[in-house]
C-alpha cells in the first residue's frame, strides 16, 4: 500500500477543525428549561450514550474520503515463470521405413506410433521421467522425401500434441524417400527466422518478449539422406552458423547397428555405426548436440529424456510491481458510513429539541 | 408593543375587577386587619361619650373629664417581592411563571385598592432590579403591574437572601409582603423568617406544570435559563420521566415542607392551577387561622 499523493493527508488538519465547528455549532438550540437539576438525574439511555456515534461516523467517513483523495495505490506484484525459452524443432521421420514394428511396452508396434508416442511424452510430459517441456517454442517438421511443416514453433501445446498424433507415414511412393538434410536446414532456417522474427518484435510487443537463449533441433530418422536439396552437413553448417544445436537419433534394429550387410556376407561388427549413422553423429558432433541409437520404446524414451535433461531450461522469475490505484472500498466504507450517520441522525439519534 | 401592553392591562384589570369586588376585597381586610387601635388624640368628655374611654390620668391632672380617642388603623401598605430571574420567564403552555405573579399580584393589587390599601412592588434577581415604594391609588396599581408585566432583568440569576434583606432593612413599618418566586435558590431561610417577624409575609411558590412532570417525547436538550448548562434527556424511556416526577416532587415536598416548619404562610401556584379559587382556598384557610388565634 502506498499513497501517490500523501500531501493530502494534511486535509486530516482539517477534521479537528470540522468537528470544533461541529460543536460550537451544536451550542445553540435546545429546550431552555427553568431548572435541570433533576433532568440531570434522569439516567443515561443507550441512546444518550451513543449520542456521538453519528459525529464519529462522520468525521470517519470524513477521514476516509481525505484518505482516498490521497490516492491510495496498492502494489501489484506479478511475478513470472519467465523461462528463458527453448525453441526446439522436432524432425520426425515419416518415411516408408518408419512401418517397421519394434518392441514397444513388450509388444510391437510400428517406429511410427513409438515416435509419435514419445515425441507426445517430450512435449507433454510422461508423469515419470519426462517433465514436459513447458514455456518452450516447440515446432514439428516431418520428413520423408520432402520436409512438410507439420507445426510451427508454438507455445501451445496442446495442439502441437493433437498435431504430433496425426502424424502418419507417407503412403505415397513418389514421396517416398528420407531428406532429412532439407528437414535439418528446413528446422534451421524455422528457428533463425523467429528469432529474427523475435527480435523485430521486441520493441514492440513487449508481452511477447520471450528471448530464445537456445535452438535446439531434435532429428529423429531410421535411414539415410537419399534425397533432397540439401545435405545433412550442409544443414549442420548453416544450423551451426546460426548456433543450432542438433541432437541426432538414429532409431534402427538393435542387431543392425551390430550386423552390417557386405556384398561378402553378414560381418557382425558391435557398436559400429553406419554411414547414415557417422552423418548423423557428425551433424550431432559439429553442433555441440549429442548422436544416440534408439530401437525400442524404451530406448527412444532414454534419449529423449537425455536430451530433456541436457536442455535445461532456465527458471528465472521475473518480478514485476506496480501500484494500481486501490479506493474502491474505501469510497464505499465512505459513503455507506455517511449514509448510516445521516440515518441515525434523523432516525433513532434524533432530537426532539 | 405600547399598545399591546395597554390592552394587556386592561384586559388584566376587567378580568380581575369583577372578581376582585365580589369574592376578594371583603376577605382580603378580613384576612389582612389592621394593626387594630392607633392612638389618636385626648379630648375633653362630651355627653354621650362612652364613659369607659375617660382617660383618668388625664382627667385628674387637668381636673376635667377627658377621653382617649382611637382610631383603627385600617390602612395598609402591601408589598410584592417579584422574582424577575430567567427561571420566572418560563412557559410550558400560554403563560410564563411571570404572567401566573402578574396575575396573582393584579388580583391582590385590585383587592387592596378596593380597600384603599397602598402598594408597592419590589423586583429582585440576584441583585434588587427595582423597587417602587407602597403608593395609594389606581395608577400605583397599574404602574406596578406594568412593570412586574414588562421589566427586563439586568441579571439572570436569583439570589432571594439579598432582596429578602434589602427589603426588610428599607421598609420598618409593617406590611402585607408577598414574596413572588419559583424559589429556584438556596440559602434564604433565615432572612425570609425575620421577614415573618416584622411584616405579614406571604411565600407564592409559583412553577409550571413542566416542573414537575416532563411529556413522552424523544431525546431533548435541555438548557437551564439561569445557568446556560446544557444537559441531554430522553424523554422515550418512562422510567427516566418517572424518576424526574419523583424527584421533582421530592423537590417541591420539601419545600413546602419547609415553610411549614419555618411558620410561614404559603401559597403553591401551579400554571394549571386556577389563580383566583387558590388565592380563595388559602384566604379561607388563613381566615379560620386568624379566627383562631384571636380566639373568636
Amino acid at each position: 500500500m502506498k499513497l501517490e499523493s500523501p500531501e493530502m493527508l494534511y486535509l486530516l488538519l482539517l477534521i479537528p477543525l470540522y468537528a470544533l465547528l461541529k460543536y460550537l455549532l451544536k451550542a445553540k438550540g435546545g429546550l431552555s428549561h427553568s431548572e435541570i437539576r433533576s433532568i440531570k438525574l434522569m439516567p443515561k439511555t443507550w441512546r444518550i450514550k451513543l449520542m456521538w456515534l453519528p459525529s464519529f461516523l462522520t468525521l470517519l467517513a470524513f477521514m476516509l474520503f481525505i484518505f482516498v483523495l490521497s490516492k491510495p495505490a496498492i502494489k501489484e506484484t506479478e511475478q513470472r515463470d519467465y523461462q528463458t525459452g527453448i525453441a526446439i524443432e522436432m524432425l520426425v521421420d515419416i518415411s516408408s521405413s518408419m512401418d517397421m514394428n519394434i518392441s514397444y511396452e513388450g509388444k510391437k508396434s510400428t517406429r511410427m506410433e513409438v515416435a509419435k508416442k514419445v515425441v507426445e511424452e517430450f512435449v507433454a510430459g510422461d508423469d515419470n521421467k519426462l517433465k514436459g517441456r513447458k514455456g518452450d517454442l516447440i515446432g514439428i517438421i516431418t520428413f520423408a522425401r520432402y520436409a512438410d511443416t507439420v507445426c510451427p514453433l508454438t507455445l501451445s501445446h496442446e495442439a502441437l500434441v493433437y498435431m504430433a498424433r496425426e502424424m502418419d507415414i507417407n503412403d505415397q511412393p513418389n514421396e517416398d524417400g528420407t531428406a532429412y538434410g532439407d528437414a535439418a536446414a528446413l528446422a534451421a532456417a524455422r528457428l533463425s527466422q523467429y528469432e529474427e522474427l523475435m527480435d523485430q518484435e521486441q520493441g514492440l510487443l513487449l508481452t511477447q518478449s520471450k528471448e530464445i537463449s537456445s535452438k535446439v533441433i531434435i532429428l529423429l530418422t531410421d535411414g539415410e539422406n537419399n534425397c533432397g536439396l540439401h545435405l545433412p552437413m550442409e544443414a549442420a553448417s548453416m544450423a551451426k552458423e546460426w548456433n543450432i544445436r542438433i541432437y541426432t537419433i538414429s532409431l534402427g534394429d538393435a542387431s543392425s547397428s551390430e550386423n552390417i550387410k557386405t556384398k561378402e556376407g553378414n560381418f557382425k561388427v558391435s557398436g559400429q555405426l553406419s554411414e547414415a549413422e557417422w552423418t548423423l553423429k557428425k551433424m550431432a558432433e559439429s553442433t555441440g548436440g549429442i548422436f544416440r541409437k534408439a530401437h525400442d520404446y524404451d530406448s527412444l524414451q532414454a534419449v529423449y529424456t537425455e536430451i530433456d535433461r541436457l536442455e535445461k531450461s532456465d527458471l528465472a522469475i521475473q518480478k514485476y510491481s506496480r501500484f494500481n490505484p486501490y479506493y474502491t472500498p474505501f469510497l464505499l466504507a465512505a459513503f455507506l458510513l455517511f449514509i448510516s450517520a445521516a440515518l441515525l441522525e434523523n432516525t433513532y439519534f434524533r432530537r426532539v429539541a | 408593543m405600547l399598545e399591546s401592553l395597554d390592552l394587556e392591562l386592561i384586559r388584566l384589570q376587567l378580568n380581575c375587577k369583577n372578581k376582585v369586588d365580589h369574592l376578594l376585597s371583603g376577605m382580603y381586610r378580613s384576612v389582612f386587619k389592621g394593626r387594630g387601635l392607633e392612638f389618636d388624640e385626648v379630648r375633653p368628655y362630651q355627653s354621650g361619650d362612652d364613659v369607659r374611654s375617660i382617660d383618668w390620668n388625664v382627667t385628674a391632672r387637668s381636673g376635667q373629664p377627658y377621653i382617649k380617642r382611637y382610631h383603627e388603623e385600617r390602612e395598609c401598605s402591601i408589598m410584592f417581592l417579584v422574582d424577575v430571574s430567567a427561571s420566572c420567564d418560563y412557559a410550558s403552555g400560554e403563560k410564563s411563571k411571570r404572567d401566573l405573579m402578574t396575575i396573582f399580584c393584579a388580583h391582590m393589587a385590585f383587592a387592596a385598592l378596593r380597600n384603599n390599601d397602598r402598594t408597592g412592588l419590589l423586583l429582585f434577581s440576584d441583585t434588587v432590579e427595582s423597587y417602587t415604594p407602597p403608593l395609594k391609588g389606581k395608577s400605583g396599581v397599574m404602574r406596578i403591574l406594568q412593570d412586574i408585566m414588562t421589566f427586563d432583568s439586568q441579571s439572570e440569576k436569583t439570589h432571594l437572601a439579598q432582596a429578602l434583606d434589602f427589603f426588610a432593612k428599607l421598609q420598618h413599618k409593617r406590611s402585607i409582603v408577598f414574596v413572588l418566586s419559583d424559589f429556584q435558590d438556596e440559602d434564604y431561610w433565615e432572612e425570609l423568617s425575620i421577614l415573618a417577624v416584622h411584616h405579614e409575609l406571604v411565600v407564592v411558590c409559583i412553577n409550571d406544570l413542566r416542573e414537575k412532570e416532563l411529556p413522552a417525547s424523544g431525546l431533548v436538550k435541555f438548557k437551564d435559563m439561569e445557568t446556560g448548562e446544557e444537559h441531554l434527556a430522553d424523554l422515550s424511556e418512562k422510567r427516566a420521566r418517572n424518576l424526574f416526577k419523583e424527584k421533582q416532587s421530592e423537590w417541591f415536598d420539601s419545600l413546602q415542607q419547609k415553610f411549614t416548619d419555618n411558620g410561614l404562610d404559603h401559597l403553591m401556584i401551579s400554571s394549571d392551577d386556577d389563580i383566583l379559587e387558590k388565592i380563595l382556598a388559602f384566604f379561607h384557610e388563613r381566615e379560620r387561622r386568624v379566627a383562631d388565634e384571636s380566639g373568636g
